[in-house]
């Protein structure tokens, strides 16, 4: 079905040029239509810090934010990010090399274990702080509850975010 | 697998007649694809194909949302997060900016589309649900013109809707509502999860507000498709006053209306009662004004006070004695895991690294006729197709520890749904996967067996028809159990003191049954691994817990020796016993060695699950007390569904004989517990081996026994507990523990006793386990000439924090920080042998081959530092900074620049531990007493419940690491809770109805209680490094009893099958209001005996212990 597609979805471009912003650097590739944007991220930019989980866009593991917003890259197509901002977990640190403070707070409140659905955590709590929405608890709970963790309970997840939450609040002064 | 598997293409049209004509072209070949939540979901599930995806997000003003006159219209291309941020929304439909701001998920909201949603029509979705009680109307574009519809005749059916070929959803219309319409929603749901129910309500005032004159009552996600009722509508009209007689006839009518499905959400019958609830809390609180928001199904205390408390129940202050040791230094993987630069089995690629996809029997029992590999091996890009029959040329082509039952891929029959048959290698995961579904493969069907009463019935099917050999390592497992020409696999007995007696002169017999469900351990990680076999050796990477028994499988496939299987562990994403013993190394291996490239297999999820699973069982129990009320009898009678392979099923049914024991002073005790294959997935080790399965039973029927002895639950416990070094056990280590005080700190941690507000209640339960698996380890230090250290230990780290505390052994005996230590990953390559890393043995056990490392060195460091000083090496004593003699001190370096003349030298030192004549001779090496207290509240109409408190105590000797001991407990209570609440993998025939993630739902943050903390004793009263106890299980042993208890005295009803689901709750009070014995039981059940036959082919004991 899928080999005869070829000839009756003529026309259609068999690649789709992608020029995207990837962690503040541009990138340009020639992409499969069908690229799912965690392929093009682990694959083909050697970006493996996202990690595959569920691949199904239910436990966050693959959690990456374009323009901002949170956004599953196993079920986002890359050609979608075309002209965008892509942020992955090896793009969070600031410009002087140092860990940013979402990151600094995991580390701080053990806020990990394997270390698996770190990245995810990580740029969700991001989204999070960025959203306008992080100091009600409610929200919080909510939007958190998007990216599963199996190993730590959750509870020292909600410390970092908090720590975090803190952290963002001291700098908007 | 990263990809989607069948290729696509993108259209990009510029208007709506233009998409129009692409998709009428197309003949069906195309879909619209707009956010693409669902639609790329279902294309990569594999149920959707097409060739070219629509993507209609170019065509300009399709997203907008606007205020019109007496409408809001809400562009089809909106998003989800667009629409609950509206302000024009927010302004006339908060109930629908809410309801958008909670639909699946952060990602889903950003990327997924309200016009996306409705024209899915996913029966499970509920938006549309909502909007028929606004009567939203739908603007659609056509190649015949434009044209609206009422929402109520859009959606006819599942995945259903009124759309005509070329049609385009164009915008929603959603009317404003008048000022006297209230309109009130209700779904039933797990956060971030499709809801099960979704309840409409909307009812129009007269100007005085006392008489309804209009009405919409709708219901969805529990149906084919939303179902408005008119009749419902009708019934809800008229006086205000008076309503609450109306509304149960109007709520049936409701339910009457939808075709309510009976599915894994729940059955119509239960979706019918919460209808009737909700309704009427809908109208009686909308016309109240407190209406239930959508959102949080509960109001939860503020986080800050929750995590305050947590933190507070950490601190301590550091042991006085070491610099190291006790403190909470941050751990060593901190800095790669936050930055994305730790690298997992999956990261890893290798120069002309070929990728296998395997494909999977459809059936449970089947021979297999043929296999036709052409087409597959045809596809551009395949390597190589591997069969069974290719593996015949090999030493082995079965593995296992236990017993060598496990193929690597099928040979001549299938024995479940999911085996490996076929691996296709290819360039590419993609291709491999598309090449593996062009294999055709005839299969003869054969009678399945998909239970253990199945299984172990007279006659019934053997799915093992020969008899396998032993493994390379059955070590502890008790292998008479196995009745060969039969299916049964284990059969373990604990049995002390004289069981007719104590029965006979009880003067109370309580007894019941019980089920623990069949469940998956759902690590984050799924199972990978790459082999490279080249040059007569062969490389692993994996995300194995055993590194060095798949060592030895893997060897003993190839007939190569131990020096030539190099197998590495880097990272690993979780492993709580299920990435024990070898998964698909032996796949990889394989693969590689037939195409002489390296070669990744990448398992998904849904794949895992089909690989290896956790077990269930049934239990039957009865406890005997004596006219004292002290407790004398335990028996118990246990089935385990052991699946497909043996894995490690062995001892986790082993385990559960003796985990059904429980820490009580009982004169004779008399547990049998069976299990048998089946054509399952393999059951293998879930942390705890066993615990729950034991303490569910033994710990609910605790409370059974005080209620009827009229004695308070706790208090009870007390009177029958073991004592600090008795020895419980006859024949085992003495119980090195006091775990009297323990549940004393528990129950008053819940603060037992206390008043609690309706419908919440407490509970308790415990088990003492015995840990620590076989103690056997070896690990090497070296100490540098500058005072730094390496430790090489086969420890591997799945996130429990070994290389951490590992390390700060080391960094403890050499008076060093740990920015000093450099400790090895799990590398057969460079680390010496490590038994394996489970079972809560690492810490106690590796770490003591380091600190006799350690010592080692020490020693060593004593003689060198004699002959330096020309002094007798009895003056020298080593402390943990260099050696000191009288009041001369030399520090390490200094010692071993002067013995070796040079700086950068190093000294070395070895330890090791074993069973025999030593200290580690009595087992278990270490007792662990989880106890876990708990307070929930339940809503006694619906049969939902949260937790509100779970509390449990860390009995660990020593906390080398506090915040890692403590992470331990933590996780574990939520793990565990998630089995408790609604974790269950189920079977419908042959297959695995909820093997995936969509499916098969574990925890989340919103589960979380409003207290959780871990009270951690320290005694120093254990046999690893500093008095140190094994640790990491937590409490996963315990939460789902405690849980049991606190439902019960919540809500007085008896739950003896886990998971706790509302529905099971709902049932049971049903049940309870209808007078229901819910322990119906007299004596050893039929299911029991009806397995005793397969005694009379059972091995004969050997005479020898193991």
């Amino acid at each position: 079905m899928a080999e005869a597609g070829r000839a009756e979805a003529g026309g259609l471009p068999d690649k789709i040029t992608i020029e995207m912003t990837v962690n503040g650097r541009p990138v340009a590739m020639e992409a499969d239509p069908w690229e799912a944007l965690s392929y093009t991220l682990r694959t083909r930019l050697g970006l493996t810090g996202t990690k595959i989980s569920c691949d199904v866009q239910a436990c966050g593991a693959c959690t990456v934010l374009v323009d901002g917003l949170p956004r599953s890259s196993c079920t986002y197509l890359a050609y979608e990010a075309r002209g965008k901002d892509v942020l992955t977990v090896e793009g969070m640190e600031t410009a002087d090399g140092s860990l940013s403070p979402v990151q600094q707070a995991f580390i701080d409140q053990s806020g990990f274990q394997c270390g698996f659905c770190t990245p995810g955590m990580l740029l969700a709590t991001h989204a999070l702080l960025t959203s306008g929405d992080a100091d009600d608890d409610d929200a919080v709970i909510e939007h958190m509850s998007g990216n599963l963790c199996r190993c730590t309970g959750y509870v020292p997840i909600v410390a970092a975010v908090l720590q975090a939450r803190k952290a963002a609040a001291a700098s908007r002064g | 697998m990263p990809h989607f598997t069948h290729p696509f293409r993108i259209a990009q049209p510029t208007s709506l007649a233009e998409a129009g004509r692409l998709l009428l072209d197309a003949d069906g070949g195309a879909a619209v694809y707009a956010g693409g939540s669902e639609l790329l979901l279902a294309m990569k599930q594999g149920g959707l194909r097409y060739e070219t995806l629509v993507d209609i997000k170019t065509i300009p003003g399709l997203d907008a949302v606007t205020a019109v006159g007496d409408l809001v219209s809400i562009g089809a291309l909106a998003t989800h997060r667009s629409i609950a941020r509206s302000a024009a929304v927010r302004a006339a439909f908060p109930l629908l900016a809410n309801l958008e701001g909670v639909i699946a998920n952060p990602r889903v909201r950003a990327t997924g589309t309200l016009g996306g949603n409705l024209c899915f029509a996913e029966p499970h979705s509920d938006p549309a649900t909502l909007l028929l009680a606004h009567d939203a109307i739908l603007h659609i574009a056509g190649p015949l013109g434009d044209r609206t519809l009422p929402i109520a005749g859009f959606t006819v059916g599942s995945y259903s809707t009124a759309l005509e070929p070329g049609e385009i959803l164009r915008s929603i219309d959603v009317p404003r509502l008048g000022a006297n319409s209230l309109v009130a929603y209700q779904r039933v749901q797990q956060l971030e999860h499709r809801p099960m129910l979704g309840v409409a309500v909307r009812l129009d005032l007269d100007d005085a507000r006392r008489v309804i004159v209009g009405s919409r009552v709708a219901v969805g996600a529990a149906a084919p498709q939303p179902t408005r009722s008119e009749t419902a509508e009708g019934l809800l009209l008229g006086d205000v006053a008076g309503i609450e007689a109306r509304i149960a006839e109007a709520a049936a009518a409701l339910a009457d209306a939808a075709d309510l499905l009976d599915d894994a959400d729940g059955s119509a019958e239960y979706k019918r009662h919460l209808i009737g609830v909700h309704v009427r809390r809908l109208v009686t609180g909308v016309l109240a004004g407190n209406a239930p928001q959508i959102g949080l199904p509960r109001k939860r205390r503020p986080l800050e006070a929750m995590i305050g408390e947590w933190q507070h129940g950490r601190e301590r202050t550091p042991p006085a004695d070491f610099k190291i040791i006790g403190r909470s230094l941050p751990r060593t993987d901190g800095h790669p895991k936050v930055t994305g630069t730790a690298v997992y089995t999956a990261d890893i690629s290798l120069p002309q690294m070929a990728h296998a996809k395997v494909l999977r029997s459809p059936v449970g029992h089947a021979r297999i006729l043929s296999i036709d590999i052409e087409a597959a091996k045809a596809v551009p890009g395949v390597i190589d197709v591997i069969t069974g029959q290719d593996l015949l040329t090999l030493r082995r082509h079965l593995f296992g520890h236990a017993y060598r039952d496990n193929t690597i891929l099928a040979m001549d029959k299938v024995v479940y749904a999911g085996e490996a048959v076929v691996a296709v290698v290819a360039e590419d995961a993609a291709t491999a996967q598309r090449a593996a579904e062009l294999v055709e493969i005839a299969y003869d069907e054969l009678e399945p067996v998909m239970t253990p009463e199945q299984a172990l019935r007279e006659g019934a099917p053997l799915i093992h028809e020969e008899p396998h050999e032993i493994g390379h390592a059955p070590g502890h497992i008790n292998l008479e159990g196995r009745a060969p020409g039969t299916n049964r696999l284990t059969n373990d007995i604990v049995q002390w003191g004289d069981i007719d007696a104590a029965f006979a002169k009880a003067k109370t017999i309580v007894e019941g049954e019980y089920y623990y469900p069949m469940s998956f351990v759902y690590t984050m990680e799924p199972y990978a691994s790459i082999a490279d076999y080249r040059g007569g050796e062969v490389t692993i990477h994996t995300t194995g817990q055993h590194t060095y028994t798949t060592r030895r499988d893997i060897a003993d496939i190839f007939g190569l020796p131990l020096s030539r299987v190099l197998v590495s562990t880097p990272y690993v994403g979780g492993g709580f016993g299920s990435k024990s013993y070898s998964k698909v190394e032996p796949l990889a291996a394989v693969c590689s060695w037939k195409v002489g490239r390296p070669v990744k297999v990448e398992l998904t999820v849904e794949e895992t699950v089909l690989t290896t699973r956790a077990l269930d069982a049934r239990v039957w129990l009865r406890t005997g007390v004596d006219e004292n009320g002290k407790l004398i009898a335990r028996q118990a009678r246990a089935l385990m569904n052991a699946g497909a392979f043996s894995q490690n099923a062995m001892l986790v049914s082993a385990k559960t004989s003796t985990r059904l024991v429980g820490p009580y002073n009982w004169e004779a005790v008399d547990i049998q517990v069976r299990s048998a294959y089946t054509n399952t997935s393999p059951g293998s080790s879930y942390r705890g081996f066993g615990g729950v399965h034991g303490s569910l039973p033994g710990e609910v029927q605790m409370d059974e026994t005080a209620e009827i002895l009229g004695v308070d639950p706790v208090e009870y416990r007390l009177q029958n507990l073991v004592d600090r070094d008795h020895e419980f056990w006859p024949g085992k280590r003495p119980l090195h523990a006091d775990v009297k005080a323990n549940l004393r700190q528990v129950a008053g941690g819940i603060k037992w006793g206390s008043e609690e507000p309706p419908n919440t209640g407490k509970g308790v339960s415990l088990i003492v386990m015995d840990s620590g698996a076989v103690p056997i380890g070896r690990s090497e230090v070296r100490l540098h000439g500058d005072g730094s250290v390496t430790v090489l230990t086969g420890a591997a780290e799945l996130g429990q924090g070994s290389r951490t505390v590992l390390a700060m052994v080391a960094a403890e005996e050499f008076g060093v920080g740990l920015d000093k230590v450099r400790i090895s990953m799990s590398d057969s390559r460079v680390a010496p042998y490590a038994r394996s890393t489970g079972a809560d043995r690492t810490t106690i056990m590796e770490g003591s081959t380091i600190l006799l490392a350690c010592q080692d060195i020490k020693q060593q460091m004593r003689d060198m530092a004699a002959e330096i000083w020309d002094a007798p090496a009895a003056d020298m004593t080593a402390t943990n900074d260099g050696v000191q003699r009288g009041q001369l001190f030399m520090p390490w370096s200094e010692v071993i620049e002067r013995y070796f003349t040079i700086q950068d030298m190093e000294v070395s030192g070895r330890g090791h531990i074993r069973p025999k004549n030593s200290e580690w001779a009595l087992i278990p090496p270490s007792w662990e007493n989880p106890i876990v207290g708990a307070r929930v509240e339940a809503d006694p109409e619906t049969g939902e419940w949260w937790v509100k408190s779970l509390i449990d105590i860390a009995d660990i000797g020593l906390a080398l690491n506090p915040t890692l001991a403590d992470g331990m407990d933590t996780g574990s209570l939520m793990q565990s809770l998630g089995i408790a609440m609604r974790e269950e993998l189920i079977y419908d025939g042959q297959q695995l109805s909820n093997g995936s993630i969509l499916g098969y739902r574990v925890p989340e943050m919103a589960d979380l209680p409003d207290e959780i903390h871990t009270f951690v004793i320290e005694n120093r009263d254990g046999m690893g490094p500093y008095g140190s106890k094994a640790h990491g299980d937590g409490s996963m042993s315990v939460v789902a009893p405690a849980i049991a208890n606190a439902l019960y005295d919540a809500l007085g009803v008896r739950l003896h099958r886990a998971p706790f689901t509302p529905e099971r709750v709902w049932k049971a009070m049903k049940d309870r209001d209808a007078g229901v014995n819910p322990n119906p039981t007299t004596g050893i059940p039929d299911w029991w005996t009806a397995t005793e036959w397969t005694e009379r082919h059972a091995r004969k004991p050997s005479g020898k212990g193991h």
